[in-house]
């Protein structure tokens, strides 16, 4: 090899974050062996395999794209990024575009064609435009003024969300400005406030009812699983019952009597981890939970390794995204969190989640990629 | 988090810089990553490895389901093969609440088919519960009305249904069965043994919506069918003695009515009437009064058809015969308490005979005490007083027959004419039966045969009461009773009857002792034909109010009912009875 051909092959090398590349694919592997597990006993299980393979090879696309983008020159595109964050957030309650399923309007549709949750992408631009605003503070924020800049943008997002209504997405939002403001330097007290505040407005909302009845219900579900009327309760109990059944090594693939007798709701998609809990066992769940501190320790390093500020706040967002819906969704089918509808990222069926999922490994990349100056 | 190796190589300048106070928040983020992960770890701990097999077994649970394979309960039938009671097919619902997407309209459509609220069925659809009971043994028209509406999540299990195709007939003989098809009275809990044959059970596996997996049946056991019964009760006579009681008790204002129909030969009961009476198809409805058997489980002071036990005790003793002589002053006083007759007369001469024709009080207790306290005793309890008849039938009572010790001074006058002993109806049959039979007391039965089951034969004792000869001539003392004494209305033409009335005061129930004014229970007891006895009848009318007489509201219904059976049984009418009295 000539001189020339072994430093492009090492700026391509330099270009890719191997622990995070293969971590990803591991999960991406792990994740499809379990759809494809989860959904061999579905009627249309063949072909909910092939929209889940479909849907990885869909995510790639924005996944290159973040990775070829400059994350710097973001910052000059705030303007319509926000108003792009905004429209996705909004569009399910545009007349003719939303579609109501569970109680909440959150996925979109074209000619009855269910196409996306804009939700799901909305986390990206939205890591991407409070990333920006929280780095402009250069690390420091011990201003009032300072924090409620940032948090404008958390509350007007979860404002949006709540039209939905979504409280669980809602939180992921929430997770990542957190997440974010850790690395932003917000003082702590403004922490503690922040909260007070949030518990307070939630208060006021459910207290004089400002909700309709049944969006109150759906809010509060997360916290009170005997307000949903499909049975929430039924759902845990359910999902106990099947990781719980797993034991250590668990029933092997494809054998989980829970899953696979349709005791288990959304089993491919928020329940995935029930059914690998109860087919793979305690094994599995821990092996699982390798791979994403593999994941998240990746995430972490590139955050670390950033060439400034921004990088790192956007690498820190998309962990923070990630963290908070692996806990809540783990959380939720061993009744540690309460139940919503959070994916688990790379494991769960559903384009919007892989496509944005992967779409975060882009954004990592791209900071990766550009760690010593462009 | 200490910074990469890249870093401290020196080859990200700018940014090391303005990360340089940064560490510790890397730090933070990691040590938060770090200890969510282990909690869920932990957790994962506790519900895998410590609560696993827990789980594991709720797991099992859940997907087998143990479906009872419900027997078809055995036919009840009378004795010549007429169904009395008989299992049909018919069809339980039930539904799978998780797996029926609109409960609204499924519960309105229920509600539309089967009946019912509405609501009803909607809170059944809401529960929390992989099983639930729509409605269980419908008719198999309506089952299938609802299975063609195609909801998913309801389901249908092959069932049966107790019917009683004669409804009110025989009712409180038969009783009536739970929803489970149990036994809950009269001979349906009797016999609910053989009856209800075994269940069967399959435990098979299932899914959420309660669908048997394909090769996950793991045990099967198939149901064993119940034995069908065929009693002695005639359907026939059952039918008229029913009627003639309900017309009896309603023609006299009464409350409540009893009749027994019994072979004496062999105790084998042809009928048993109780009113007020039942549907035994609609028992919900009913109110439990109608569910008394009451010859059975009810007790009664006999009053003066006691007398022909007092009398037979007397001739069987050998202190007196049917001609005996004595003289009856209009009173008599014993233990301080003077005796009357219901009317009065003055003193007369009278054969023993004509004590019971006419129904002495006075006469009855010089029988008494010539039996003396323990002699009358013995020879109640011979005749069963202190004991149960022993029938097959769930509940049944004796009366009450003090031992001589506690008896008054008193008790020797008034317990030979029916005061301070009572018995029930079947009590009083089987001790007749030792009068009519020549002898011997029957124990009264319903079950005939099982005809599917030939190693059951019941045996049905009969032990001696008195002698052939004191049977002999009591039933001449008793054919006098219907020819010219009290109880004239019982005739049956071209028959010869013996019987006895009966009219007893109520013993008052308000806790205080003595008699209730007003309140009486009429009744007669007698058999025939009077010299070859086939069938012996007791009628028992509870507090008739138009009039109180046993010969003249109880002996009627007997002429009625007795006047059908010698015509269905096509008896023939037997030898003449000479009665003693006629011979004087």
């Amino acid at each position: 090899m000539t001189p020339v051909d072994k430093s492009r092959s090492r700026r391509f090398l330099d270009a890719v974050n191997i622990p995070l590349v293969v971590w990803t694919i591991a999960l991406l592997a792990y994740g499809t062996v379990m759809v494809a597990s989860a959904t061999s006993a579905m009627s249309d299980g063949s072909g909910m395999f092939t929209r889940h393979l479909v849907g990885i090879a869909v995510g790639l696309v924005p996944l290159a794209l973040a990775w070829a983008f400059d994350y710097t020159r973001l910052r000059g595109w705030l303007g319509p990024l926000i108003a792009i964050g905004a429209f996705l957030l909004i569009s399910p309650r545009v007349p003719g575009l939303g579609v109501t399923a569970g109680g909440a309007t959150s996925w979109i549709q074209l000619f009855g064609v269910r196409l996306f949750q804009p939700s799901e992408p909305a986390k990206l631009i939205f890591i991407v435009v409070v990333a920006a605003a929280i780095s402009q503070y250069k690390g420091r924020i011990d201003k009032p003024g300072q924090a409620a800049t940032v948090m404008s943008y958390l509350i007007g997002a979860v404002v949006l969300i709540m039209l939905q209504p979504d409280l669980g997405t809602g939180l992921v939002f929430v997770a990542i400005t957190f997440t974010m403001l850790i690395i932003g330097g917000m003082r702590g007290q403004f922490f503690i406030v922040a909260t007070i505040l949030a518990v307070l407005a939630t208060l006021a909302v459910t207290q004089f009812h400002l909700l309709k009845p049944y969006q109150e219900d759906r809010l509060l579900v997360f916290i009170e699983p005997e307000r949903d009327p499909d049975g929430a309760g039924y759902n845990l109990s359910q999902s106990k019952i099947a990781i719980g059944s797993g034991g250590l090594t668990g029933k092997g693939l494809g054998s989980g009597t829970q899953s696979n007798l349709h005791f288990l709701p959304a089993r491919h998609t928020d329940f995935i981890f029930s059914v690998l809990g109860e087919e793979l066992g305690f094994l599995g769940s821990i092996l699982l939970l390798a791979a994403y501190l593999a994941l998240l320790l990746s995430a972490l390093a590139i955050s670390t390794s950033s060439r400034d500020l921004y990088g790192a706040l956007i690498a820190t967002g998309v962990l923070g995204m990630w963290l908070f819906q692996i806990l809540e969704n783990v959380g939720m089918t061993i009744g540690v969190m309460p139940i919503t509808g959070i994916p688990l990222p790379f494991m769960s069926f559903g384009s919007s989640s892989m496509v944005t999922n992967l779409g975060g490994v882009g954004l990592l990349l791209s900071v990766w990629s550009r760690r010593y100056g462009t | 988090m200490k910074p990469r190796g890249k870093e401290r190589r020196g080859r990200s300048r700018g940014a090391t810089t303005e990360r340089s106070g940064y560490s510790g928040r890397f730090s933070l983020v990691l040590v938060v990553l770090v200890a969510l992960l282990l909690v869920v770890s932990a957790r994962l701990v506790q519900i895998q490895i410590i609560e696993g097999p827990a789980y594991a077994a709720a797991a099992a649970r859940q997907r087998t389901r143990d479906i009872v394979l419900s027997p078809e309960r055995g036919f009840i039938l009378d004795r010549e093969g007429e169904v009395l009671a008989e299992s049909v097919d018919a069809r339980t619902i039930y539904a799978v609440p998780t797996a029926v997407v609109d409960k609204e309209a499924t519960a309105r459509a229920l509600a539309g088919i089967l009946g019912g609220s509405e609501d009803a069925y909607l809170e059944k659809l809401g529960r929390d519960s992989s099983f639930v009971y729509i409605a269980r043994k419908v008719d198999i028209s309506l089952a299938e009305s609802v299975q063609a509406l195609g909801i998913e999540g309801l389901g249908f299990i092959g069932d049966s249904r107790r019917v009683y195709p004669s409804n009110e007939l025989a009712c409180q003989v038969l009783g009536f069965v739970g929803v489970d098809d149990e036994g809950l009275s009269g001979l349906e809990l009797y016999y609910d043994r053989l009856l209800a044959g075994t269940p069967g059970r399959m435990i098979a596996e299932r899914d959420t919506r309660g669908r048997p997996i394909p090769g996950g049946v793991t045990m099967e056991e198939d149901a064993v069918d119940g034995k069908d019964l065929v009693l002695t009760i005639d359907k026939d006579i059952q039918y008229q003695a029913q009627v003639a009681l309900a017309q009896a008790v309603e023609t006299w204002g009464a409350k409540a009515g009893s009749v027994v129909v019994m072979d004496p030969t062999n105790g084998e009961i042809l009928a048993m009437a109780s009113v007020p009476q039942f549907n035994p198809n609609r028992f919900g409805e009913a109110s439990e009064d109608a569910f008394r058997n009451r010859s059975i489980v009810d007790t009664y002071e006999p009053g003066s058809t006691i007398k022909s036990l007092t009398a037979a005790a007397v001739i069987d003793a050998e202190i007196f015969e049917p001609g005996s002589m004595f003289e009856l002053p209009p009173t008599i006083e014993v233990g301080g308490r003077t005796i009357h007759e219901s009317h009065w007369r003055t003193t007369v001469q009278w054969s023993l005979t004509q004590i019971v024709t006419n129904s002495s009080n006075v006469g009855a207790v010089k029988l008494g005490m010539a039996l003396g306290e323990q002699g009358l005793y013995d020879y109640f309890s011979r005749f069963g007083l202190t004991e149960q008849t022993g029938v097959d039938f769930p509940g049944e009572v004796k009366g009450y027959l003090p031992s001589p010790d506690l008896w008054s001074p008193s008790s020797i006058a008034t317990i030979p004419f029916g005061q301070g002993v009572s018995m029930t109806p079947l009590q009083l049959a089987r001790a007749l039966s030792a009068i009519a039979n020549g002898g011997e007391l029957v124990t009264p039965h319903f079950l005939k045969d099982v005809p599917e089951a030939p190693e059951i034969e019941p045996a049905w004792p009969k032990q001696r009461a008195i002698s052939e000869r004191t049977a002999t001539a009591m039933r001449a003392v008793l054919t006098d009773v219907v020819n010219e004494g009290t109880g004239a209305a019982a005739a049956v033409p071209g028959y010869q009857v013996a019987g006895k009335t009966g009219t007893a005061q109520k013993a008052r129930t308000d806790g205080q002792a003595g008699y209730d004014p007003g309140k009486y229970v009429a009744s007669f007891s007698g058999f025939l034909p009077a010299s070859d006895p086939r069938v012996l009848i007791i009628v028992t009318i509870d507090e008739p109010t138009n009039s109180i007489y046993g010969g003249t509201v109880a002996a009627p219904t007997f002429g009625t009912i007795a006047a059908f059976c010698v015509e269905h049984l096509k008896i023939p009418p037997g030898e003449p009875v000479t009665g003693t009295s006629q011979a004087q």
